[in-house]
Order: structure tokens, then C-alpha cells, then sequence
């Protein structure tokens, strides 16, 4: 009973998660979404997750069932959302990218044809355009100054990164 | 229903456990050992912590239910904090913001790259993954290794199904 109950909240949480990553690909694509289809994602398994709850309560899964199934769809959504955040902008993979493209590039060749030509300075004004949308930063003249969430958003990471030795990062 | 619930309050207590255990090993290894930062301890201190927790309680006599359903608890837990991690740790904007905020919360574009250049940006990456074994760095010029070889193309593919250009 027990191994029958876990069996069907996994598979319930594998099915459903499998169905939203579906789902944010075909909205991706039917809408040309290119590189904001990014937002899209989370409504997608938001969606899938509420649909998986309704199917589990329907079928008379306890509750038992639907925590199983919940941490297990938790599991399988941040598992896609580090795929999709090493697509849309992994500095990493895309120098690893760029490399096997093009093997035997120069790192200073590589500053002006990062990410297939758009190059590293424009990558990173695409950066800081991000986080003046989300509100971390904003634009006064010339300058870029931190917000107040901004702030409190740095202050964390450094109090993390100093906490357990990580040096400065990026 | 009671048994049920029960379960669950013993996963949910499991996993906390599991987490504690996991936040001690990794905050000591890292305190104390900080070259030996990276992924690779950071599983080790996650992989131990499961490892106790799962032990001490089936030392303890807690029932099945509540042991499987721990499982994908922790494992979510640990990847949410994966996300934190890898990002507070490697993130540029992450680096940005902080540099920035400790400017007195104002720079202009031209100061900032004087505290976190562009260039370094992208040679410190490539020492990385090339320390990691990604790329390797000779006759003057960046080749990739076969595992890298094989990111690109995975990485290629789901860029091309989700209509992706100029990522990074």
C-alpha cells in the first residue's frame, strides 16, 4: 500500500512536470517567444502543479499522496529551471559553446564573439538592463545606482559569500 | 488519514534534520578547508547528511512512509539551495550588484568596470573551466574537451527548440 501510494505521487509529479515543460516549449514556440520565453516557465508548471493536485485529489490520494507528490514535482521544476537558466544565460556553457564552435579561439577574440558575435560587453548591458527591470537597479543619468531591494539583496550574498569564505565570485 | 499525516510531519521533521546535519558539514568544510570549495563538496555534504538522517532513522524505528517520503523532500531542499549557491557564488549580475552596493549603492558604467572589469569577467570563467577540465588552453588559442564537445551540442539543441539566440 504503501509503495503503491509513493509509485503513483512520483509518477503523477513526473507525468505533470514532463506535461508543463511541454507546455512551456509549445508557448515558446507558438508565440516566437525567443529569449523572453524564459518568463514563461514558471505560469507553465504553476499550471501543471495545480492540474497534478486536482488529478491526485480526484483520485482520492491522501494526503500522504500529495505531499509526496508536491516535493517530488518541486524536485522535477527546479531541476527545469536550472536547465533553462543555463539556456537562456549560462556564461559558462555559452563560452563552452562558443569554443567548440570555434576551436582554437583567442580569449581576446572570444570578448567580441561571445555568444555566436553579440560579444561580452553587450551581454552584459543586457545584465544590467535585466536587473534595472527587476528593480535591483536603476539608471540616473550616467550613473547606476542600487535600489533599495538592490541593497538588501547585496548585503545578503555578501554576508553569505563572507560567512562561508567564497572570496568576491562572478 | 491520521497515520497519513503523521507521515508527513515525520518526513517534513527528517528533512529538517537532514538540512542541519548538511548545513554543519558543509559550513565546516568550507570554513575550514575553503580551497576545498565547489560542487563536488557541496554533493559530498548533501550525500552525508541524507546518509545520517536516513540512518539515525531507521535506527530509530520510523516507518516506511515517512522514510520514502523524506526523499524527494531533502532533494528539493538541496537543490533549491544548489540555486542560491551557484548563483550568490558565480552570478555576474550577483557580483555587479555588490560591487555597486558597496560603492556607497552608485557607480557609473566606466567606475564599475574599474571594480569588476569585463575582461576579467570572461578570463576568470575560462581559468575555471579549464582548471574543471572544459576547455583547454594551448598553442595560444581555447579547444574544447570531449565532454565539452558534447555540452555544446546538448546545449545547441535545446536553444534551437526553444528558439534561443544570443544567450549567456
Amino acid at each position: 500500500m504503501t509503495f503503491a501510494s509513493a509509485i503513483t505521487a512520483f509518477a503523477a509529479a513526473s507525468a505533470f512536470s514532463a506535461l508543463s515543460a511541454l507546455a512551456h516549449l509549445a508557448w515558446v514556440r507558438a508565440f516566437s517567444m525567443g529569449n523572453a520565453g524564459i518568463r514563461a516557465f514558471p505560469g507553465c508548471f504553476a499550471t501543471g502543479f495545480a492540474l497534478m493536485l486536482g488529478a491526485l485529489l480526484c483520485a482520492g490520494a491522501g494526503p500522504l499522496g500529495l505531499f509526496e507528490a508536491s516535493t517530488a514535482f518541486a524536485f522535477l521544476f527546479l531541476a527545469y529551471a536550472e536547465t533553462m537558466f543555463k539556456a537562456y544565460r549560462g556564461f559558462s556553457h555559452t563560452i563552452v559553446c562558443d569554443v567548440a564552435r570555434q576551436p582554437g579561439v583567442t580569449e581576446r577574440e572570444l570578448y567580441g564573439a561571445f555568444a555566436g558575435g553579440t560579444g561580452i560587453d553587450a551581454m552584459f548591458e543586457r545584465r544590467l538592463e535585466t536587473m534595472v527591470s527587476t528593480g535591483l537597479i536603476e539608471r540616473e543619468g550616467a550613473a547606476l545606482r542600487a535600489t533599495r531591494k538592490g541593497r538588501r539583496a547585496a548585503a545578503a550574498t555578501l554576508a553569505f559569500k563572507r560567512f562561508l569564505r567564497m572570496g568576491n565570485g562572478g | 488519514m491520521g497515520a497519513e499525516a503523521h507521515a508527513v510531519g515525520q518526513a517534513t521533521l527528517l528533512a529538517a534534520a537532514g538540512l542541519v546535519v548538511f548545513a554543519a558539514a558543509h559550513v565546516a568544510l568550507w570554513r575550514i578547508f575553503p580551497r576545498a570549495q565547489g560542487l563536488r563538496s557541496l554533493v559530498a555534504s548533501g550525500a552525508l547528511a541524507a546518509c545520517t538522517a536516513l540512518g539515525a532513522c531507521i535506527a530509530a524505528g520510523a516507518p516506511v512512509p515517512a522514510l520514502i517520503a523524506f526523499l524527494p523532500t531533502f532533494a528539493a531542499c538541496m537543490l533549491a539551495y544548489l540555486h542560491w549557491y551557484v548563483g550568490t557564488w558565480r552570478s555576474l549580475s550577483v557580483r555587479a550588484l555588490e560591487e555597486i552596493a558597496a560603492a556607497g549603492g552608485s557607480l557609473t558604467e566606466a567606475e564599475l568596470d574599474e571594480r569588476y572589469p569585463k575582461k576579467g569577467m570572461l578570463s576568470t570563467r575560462v581559468a575555471t573551466l579549464a582548471e574543471n577540465g572544459w576547455i583547454v588552453a594551448r598553442e595560444g588559442g581555447l579547444f574544447p574537451s570531449a565532454r565539452a564537445r558534447l555540452s555544446a551540442s546538448a546545449i545547441d539543441r535545446v536553444r534551437s527548440f526553444y528558439g534561443i539566440s544570443h544567450a549567456g
